[in-house]
């Protein structure tokens, strides 16, 4: 019967230990970018955007 | 669906205070309480820029991770809203608001500083769309009646953008191509000083 | 009217005239003397640079640095300008806040959890093992004064305040967790409201509490001789039997004491600078914001550690060891409880009663 409980909240304890707050850093440096990097424009894309700002040119 | 979001082109901004103002008169906000500011680094010197700074709205809000009374949610919009009702002003949130985005009426009223308020993109609040208590707690409600917050709105350069994030991206993506790379180019203005801006 | 009146008339409205311009002109002279001097010279102050340009064309307006400078400096912190009269506003980002966020959801709450389930656990084991902790003589029937009126006094303010501290404090790191899910968002922010109310005005009881228990106990807690013996004997609580000497206090409740007194220290200055924020500066050199967020940081492992401690201390104190609680419920411990725990200490005070008894005997019947 003791030994029972005891492994019983033994083991409580230790499932506890599983709880945390998603694996973010800790610490966070500054000026330091650590989220996804940025993807760059293809050229049609850069084509479409120069055309647009064309039309608001004389 | 829309993710809203808002963008503050530095290049543009005059320091004006228009967004301020706007933001301040659309929303009845009371004194000392300011959920909108604009931020003027290098002031007086070349090289001077000014940015307009309110709540992000950030997807993951560090304010809604620490309120010990879990008052924010976020709308499917992307808009972080909080009920004024379940606040008990600790100020857990303006801790760790990277933007400073939470106000508090008061200073320190024996560690509670009365009912938290921001920036709620002009998107009210719990309360019911549009109604008289929405608006005397949370301020105006434009996104109900298909508006974008004021702030942007009434900027005098469209420096301030705000609304769906991909529209907004696209507008400043085409900001930059016109630029061209004097502006944005790390290094350029350093390297080629006769270029100017 | 006549003409000479009338002529009069205007002379006077121009005197009358003259002499305000007069009297305004004298009074802006005193009222205002830097406007005056403004108005009475047009060179520039005598601190102003002379040639900002050094002789070149004024330009380069948006400087040489680029977009990227001005961004990586914002993200570094900078601090810029603005018109509001809260200048703290000018620091434009910090990212403290979202390291603070990170370590307080993350290792301060597991591990405080961690720390409190696993000390009930720990008490559950020892209790299932070494049971509860007997006088082995039985008791005597007779008592000795452990604790005066004063010194419980001091104990009880200090530990019922703790409780509720630790309760109110609990509440505000984990009750979102536990109790919100069972009491709803409305009844359990109504909940914390008053909790925050209470933690803040019975701090100052536990202060209270904390200051009379240093001044009563501070000579009893230094360390002696016996407290080596004591930590070698495992006080006396692993094996039954083992009896250690010990003056008033043991080694291990001169442990709790300086925990407790260290700790509440701790816990009273970082609780006044959460209590008014931002206007008590640490000097440090931290941001504001930076400062408050430490002191929620240490406040938090201090208050938890001392928790555990305390859970312990609650648990020898009352279904821990028999005949413990007496000496803080009534003040007077069973005279072989005494011998047992604190055979020194008891040996010093019947030492002293049979001393006043004897002299009490002298003084009614003096010697013939």
């Amino acid at each position: 019967m003791r030994m029972i409980s005891f492994f019983l909240i033994l083991a409580g304890t230790l499932v506890l230990a599983g709880c945390k707050d998603a694996d973010r850093p800790l610490s966070y440096e500054k000026g330091v970018y650590a989220g996804k990097a940025d993807t760059k424009l293809t050229a049609d894309q850069l084509e479409a955007l120069r055309h647009r700002g064309a039309l608001q040119r004389q | 669906m829309a993710r809203m979001k808002f963008l503050c082109d530095a290049e543009r901004c005059i320091e004006c205070n228009a967004c301020v103002t706007a933001c301040k008169n659309e929303n009845e906000v009371p004194w000392g309480i300011n959920r909108r500011r604009v931020v003027t680094i290098n002031d007086g010197k070349p090289g001077e820029r000014s940015i307009s700074v309110a709540c992000m709205h950030c997807s993951d809000a560090p304010c809604m991770a620490v309120c010990p009374v879990d008052v924010f949610y976020q709308t499917d919009e992307g808009v972080v809203l909080h009920s004024k009702d379940l606040c008990i002003g600790c100020g857990y949130c303006f801790y760790a608001c990277p933007f400073g985005a939470p106000q508090f009426p008061q200073v320190g009223n024996f560690g509670s500083r009365g009912k938290m308020d921001k920036c709620t993109f002009c998107a009210g609040g719990p309360e019911t769309d549009k109604s008289d208590v929405e608006f005397k707690k949370y301020g105006r409600n434009r996104l109900a009646e298909g508006k974008l917050p004021l702030c942007a709105e009434m900027c005098s350069t469209k420096a301030l953008l705000a609304g769906d994030g991909d529209v907004v991206s696209d507008i400043y993506r085409e900001r930059v191509v016109s630029r061209g790379f004097g502006s944005g180019a790390w290094g350029w203005g350093r390297a080629y000083p006769g270029q100017g801006a | 009217m006549t003409a000479v009146s009338r002529c009069r008339g205007w002379v006077a409205q121009l005197a009358v005239l003259a002499l305000i311009a007069l009297g305004t002109t004298f009074a802006l002279e005193f009222a205002d003397p830097q406007y005056a001097a403004a108005q009475s010279s047009v060179r520039p102050p005598a601190d102003a640079t002379a040639n900002v340009m050094g002789g070149t064309v004024p330009g380069m307006s948006r400087s040489s640095d680029s977009a990227s400078e001005i961004w990586r400096a914002v993200r570094k912190g900078v601090k810029g300008t603005v018109s509001i009269p809260d200048k703290k506003a000018g620091h434009l980002v910090q990212s403290e806040g979202d390291s603070w966020r990170a370590v307080r959801n993350g290792p301060i709450a597991t591990w405080g959890v961690i720390g409190l389930a696993g000390v009930i656990a720990l008490l559950a084991v020892f209790f299932l093992i070494r049971g509860k902790i007997r006088v082995e003589h039985g008791m005597a029937g007779r008592t000795i004064t452990r604790f005066t009126d004063i010194e419980r006094i001091g104990h009880w303010l200090l530990a019922v305040s703790f409780i509720i501290l630790a309760v109110t404090g609990l509440n505000i790191t984990y009750g979102k967790y536990f109790l919100l899910p069972v009491l709803g968002k409305p009844a359990f922010a109504a909940l914390a409201a008053g909790g925050k109310w209470l933690h803040s005005y019975v701090a100052f009881a536990f202060m209270a509490g904390l200051a009379m228990v240093l001044v009563l106990w501070i000579r009893e807690n230094f360390p002696d001789k016996y407290d080596l013996i004591w930590f070698l004997k495992g006080g006396g609580m692993i094996v039954k039997g083992v009896h250690p000497p010990s003056k008033k206090f043991n080694a291990g409740q001169k442990i709790l004491f300086w925990l407790v007194i260290w700790g509440g220290l701790g816990l009273s200055l970082t609780g006044i600078a959460l209590l008014f924020p931002f206007q008590i500066d640490f000097p440090a050199g931290m941001e504001p914001v930076q400062q408050m967020q430490f002191a929620t940081t240490w406040h938090a492992v201090i208050a938890l550690v001392l928790t555990i401690v305390v859970i312990a201390h609650i648990y020898i104190g009352t279904m821990g060891m028999e005949g413990a609680f007496d000496a803080m419920g009534t003040g007077e411990v069973d005279e072989n409880w005494a011998r047992e725990h604190h055979s020194v200490w008891a040996k010093e005070v019947s030492k002293s009663r049979r001393g006043r008894k004897a002299r009490a005997k002298a003084k009614a019947a003096p010697a013939e």
